[in-house]
């Protein structure tokens, strides 16, 4: 547990000297932190989902090339650690753009039909 | 419909589940949950199943490798008369059963002692052609090295195909290290043989 116990105290000291920084010097306010933790909850849980389906999408498109063209194709081509990086950058990505003002808001305007056409 | 809150459950129970994995034994005790061992007795024949494949440059992979060692030092032991390297052929055209059945030539096994399966590809094709092969020479009992996590799917698959399985696991993730990587490496082993293992019984395959 020396490792764990290394690794934790580190991340411990630089999460309070962040802390203390963007309180005192960034003007940050300690009530906020809370909103910004359940934005990550958010960013996370985007994540995984993307992960998830990511997942059964390839599984999926692996037994179907398996047992409909006859390929075959090893299911652990999918235990690759690029899967979860691109899942949480796809995560990232999503967020922003979803947290992007500007959103396509145009009006659904009906169709003008034949009928109209011919008054 | 708003996804905020179900986003937020799935971003905390993963959050909950990082740090468990990370820092808790909870990987270890998973991992212990899906071993099956029984204890070493002499049997027919020691199979070592495929797994891990071939590099680019022609060398078995550390886990195909540890797996054939295992297997070589059973059979030094004189646990059984014959030994199976199952592996097959890999996108750069290496076959793992030929290139583990040449170790062990170069270690001294006699040729008429190894018997080599390069035809399946997943564990339950593995199972019926090694079946197929050792039931036309009476053996019914096999010694098993398999990963630790997919020794209860693998030996359940043999038993389906009416071989004797004692498995004989061979961690290739280290159960006994404790570092967060490390968990976090077993308990993706866990999760991708727990997932095979239902597959396998939704299927039929035990």
């Amino acid at each position: 547990m020396k490792t764990a116990s290394v690794i934790l105290t580190v991340v411990t000291a630089t999460s309070l000297g962040a802390y203390v920084l963007a309180t005192r010097r960034l003007g940050l306010v300690p009530s906020s932190l809370r909103i910004a933790t359940l934005r990550l909850t958010e960013i996370l849980g985007t994540a995984l989902l993307f992960c998830t389906i990511n997942l059964a999408v390839g599984v999926a498109t692996i037994l179907a090339l398996r047992f409909a063209a006859g390929w075959f194709l090893s299911v652990y081509f999918l235990n690759d650690l690029s899967l979860l990086v691109l899942s949480g950058l796809q995560a990232l990505l999503f967020d922003s753009w979803r947290r992007t003002p500007g959103r396509d808001r145009a009006p659904v305007t009906r169709a003008r039909s034949g009928a109209d056409d011919l008054g | 419909m708003s996804l905020v809150l179900p986003l937020r459950i799935l971003g905390a129970t993963g959050l909950v589940l990082f740090f468990a994995a990370a820092f808790t034994p909870l990987p270890h005790t998973l991992s212990r949950a899906l071993t099956v061992s029984r204890s070493l007795e002499p049997a027919g024949a020691i199979v070592v199943l495929g797994g891990g494949g071939v590099r680019y440059d022609g060398s078995l992979t550390d886990v195909s490798l540890r797996r054939t060692v295992y297997g070589l030092d059973l059979f030094r032991r004189g646990l059984a008369p014959l030994l199976v390297f199952s592996g097959p052929v890999s996108r750069n055209g290496y076959v793992e059963a030929e290139i583990r059945a040449e170790l062990a030539r170069a270690c001294g096994v006699p040729p008429v002692a190894i018997l080599i399966q390069s035809e399946g590809h997943t564990t339950s094709d593995e199972a019926s052609r090694i079946a197929a092969l050792l039931q036309r020479r009476g053996i019914r009992k096999i010694l098993l090295v398999v990963d630790a996590e997919g020794s209860r799917r693998a030996s359940g698959a043999f038993a389906r195909v009416g071989l004797d399985a004692l498995p004989v696991p061979v961690d290739e993730v280290s159960r006994h290290g404790g570092d967060p990587e490390g968990s976090l490496a077993l308990l993706r082993r866990v999760a991708i043989e727990a997932s095979a293992w239902l597959y396998y019984r939704v299927s039929g395959y035990l």
